[in-house]
């Protein structure tokens, strides 16, 4: 039951998506979502689907992953292009009892919506095809320099890495927690709120107990292989950029001038 | 008192995602009451997968699971009882105890029946003697206690729930020899004093050797053998193809027989092998 909660939503592959470095792609998605808010005219918000669309099946994702993602998010997305489709002023199209509905408001409503689904599957394109730890990676890489005013950049992705590691052995350990339970006759679907919440009490004091004494074990062994912090330390997996970094980089930030051409010269 | 029986039982993990597994294929098993089977099994052969669909742990992609001949996924009422029916002790089941003390921790499932007062409590010493707790312990709470307690109060959890079916995952993983024979005995006893059904999984061959009645090999998914001891252990080659060992009294019997003595099948414990040796030197006196 839990398993089917995606956290890391990490679909491994081999596409040319797959294998950009983490720094480009996530370099890209802040181009992207800059991108996105530039675009204020058909054009500019045409051009950012068809980038989408480009990165969507060069790296072979299907759309029902992508749908999987936006689902918790449909109903924010359904509020927003309704808000925009009544409340905006100007020339009426149609007008039902007190509901107006304007020509700008459908253009604006069009425009939110478009926006923020761009901005979702954007993201979430980036968390398919990047495993988690070579984003932490990534991250500790790029926020290099600001160890030079004293952010421990290493302990942060570390703690980082070990959080994502081990999001699944704890899922895995409830899961198994729970089935432990229930073949002792616990019951977790029925019974009002306060009763729900009580029955999850022989779930979380023995997970709670597993996650002290997993903590204290990986300590030791990471004491126990001399772990002492960044200092000094090697990596066995380094991050190296090619020619399809440089590449992609380029295509991010040509796409971006060109949005913002499109929005000074209004077309 | 229960027959449970599977038929064409398939269960698939993570269906429609890349990570799609064929955990068990199809699986044909009937077990009558009062059975000692032993489930082996190479790891991820589908074992574990297998005796949590006995309890409705999991739900089968296809096929059933009838309990005295009726589906146990029939209604949510009927599937929390199967729970009481057939108790499942979890591998490493320490890691579920809980309450504050001993005491309370055996009495949660018996008390999850429904049950109050004296007869509760008769349930606890119950479980807790079957499992071998002593009710000195009773006060204290399990996080203080060994490896081996914790393991026999978690038993004993289960075992109060007085399961017609008792199936143990595992039950001596990570236990001294001491300790797994005495847990062993115990689930004997379980068996012959009230007359229910006990499934369980193993990886100690000499152990599934001595306390079986029946043994069935699970491989890939599928029942690869089904028989008594004898029967199975008399197939060594193909277990060990699946990469499972015999117990040792069968390897020591396959040697003396490449060496040119003549030694009868069907030898799988220790005892059995003394007296095929002794009869071999009578014979020769």
């Amino acid at each position: 039951m839990l398993k089917d909660v995606t956290l890391g939503q990490y679909f491994p592959g081999d596409t040319i998506v797959h294998r950009l470095d983490p720094r480009t792609k996530l370099f890209c998605v802040v181009l992207y979502i800059v991108e996105i808010f530039t675009a204020n005219t058909v054009c500019g918000v045409l051009l950012s689907i068809a980038t989408l669309v480009m990165a969507v099946l060069l790296s072979k994702t299907t759309l029902r992953q992508l749908m999987k993602g936006m689902k918790p998010l449909l109903f924010i997305i359904i509020l927003t292009g309704l808000l925009n489709l009544f409340y905006t002023t100007g020339d009426t199209l149609v007008k039902i009892w007190f509901l107006t509905i304007t020509r700008q408001g459908v253009y604006k409503s069009l425009q939110m919506v478009s926006r923020i689904i761009m901005l979702i599957c954007g993201s979430f394109l980036l968390t398919l095809t990047t495993s988690p730890l070579s984003i932490t990676d990534g991250l500790e890489r790029l926020l290099n320099p600001l160890k030079k005013v004293g952010l421990p950049v290493h302990e942060l992705s570390m703690m980082m890495s070990i959080a994502l590691r081990f999001i699944p052995t704890l899922m895995e350990e409830t899961d198994k927690i729970m089935s432990a339970q229930k073949a002792r006759g616990a019951d977790f679907e029925t019974g009002s709120i306060f009763r729900r919440a009580r029955a999850l009490l022989p779930v979380l004091v023995p997970l709670f107990v597993s996650a002290f004494r997993r903590a204290d074990e990986l300590a030791t062994a990471m004491e126990c292989r001399c772990y002492h912090g960044g200092e000094g330390r090697t990596r066995m997996k380094e991050l190296s950029m090619h020619t399809r970094d440089a590449l992609c980089l380029l295509l991010f930030a040509a796409l971006l001038g060109a949005v913002i051409t499109l929005r000074v010269l209004g077309i | 008192m229960a027959e449970i029986r599977l038929e064409q039982l398939r269960h698939v993990y993570s269906q429609g995602t890349p990570f799609e597994k064929v955990a068990l294929d199809c699986i044909n098993l009937t077990i009558p009451s009062n059975q000692l089977l032993v489930l082996l099994g190479h790891t991820g052969s589908g074992k574990s997968t297998l005796v949590q669909h006995l309890n409705g742990l999991l739900k089968p992609t296809s096929g059933s699971v009838l309990l005295d001949g009726q589906d146990i996924h029939r209604s949510k009422q009927a599937l929390h009882e199967t729970r009481f029916q057939v108790g499942l002790v979890m591998q490493y089941p320490e890691y579920q105890l809980f309450e504050e003390t001993v005491y309370k921790d055996i009495a949660f499932g018996p008390s999850n029946m429904g049950l109050k007062g004296s007869e509760l409590e008769e349930h606890v010493r119950l479980g807790a003697n079957f499992a071998g707790v002593s009710e000195e312990l009773f006060d204290k709470s399990p996080l203080d206690l060994s490896g081996g307690q914790k393991r026999r109060v978690a038993i004993a959890g289960v075992l109060a729930m007085k399961p017609g079916i008792l199936i143990l995952d595992e039950p001596t993983a990570g236990l001294d020899p001491a300790g797994c024979d005495d847990i062993l005995a115990n689930v004997k006893r379980y068996k012959e004093e009230t007359g229910s059904t006990v499934i369980l999984i193993s990886h100690n061959m000499n152990a599934a050797a001595a306390i079986a009645e029946r043994i069935v090999v699970v491989c890939k998914g599928n029942i690869a053998l089904d028989g008594t001891p004898d029967e199975v252990f008399a197939r060594a080659r193909e277990l060990r193809e699946m990469g499972l060992q015999i117990p040792d009294a069968t390897t020591v019997r396959l040697l003396l027989r490449d060496k040119g003595f003549a030694m009868p099948d069907g030898i799988s414990t220790a005892q059995e092998l003394v007296d095929a040796v002794m009869a071999l030197k009578g014979g020769k006196n």
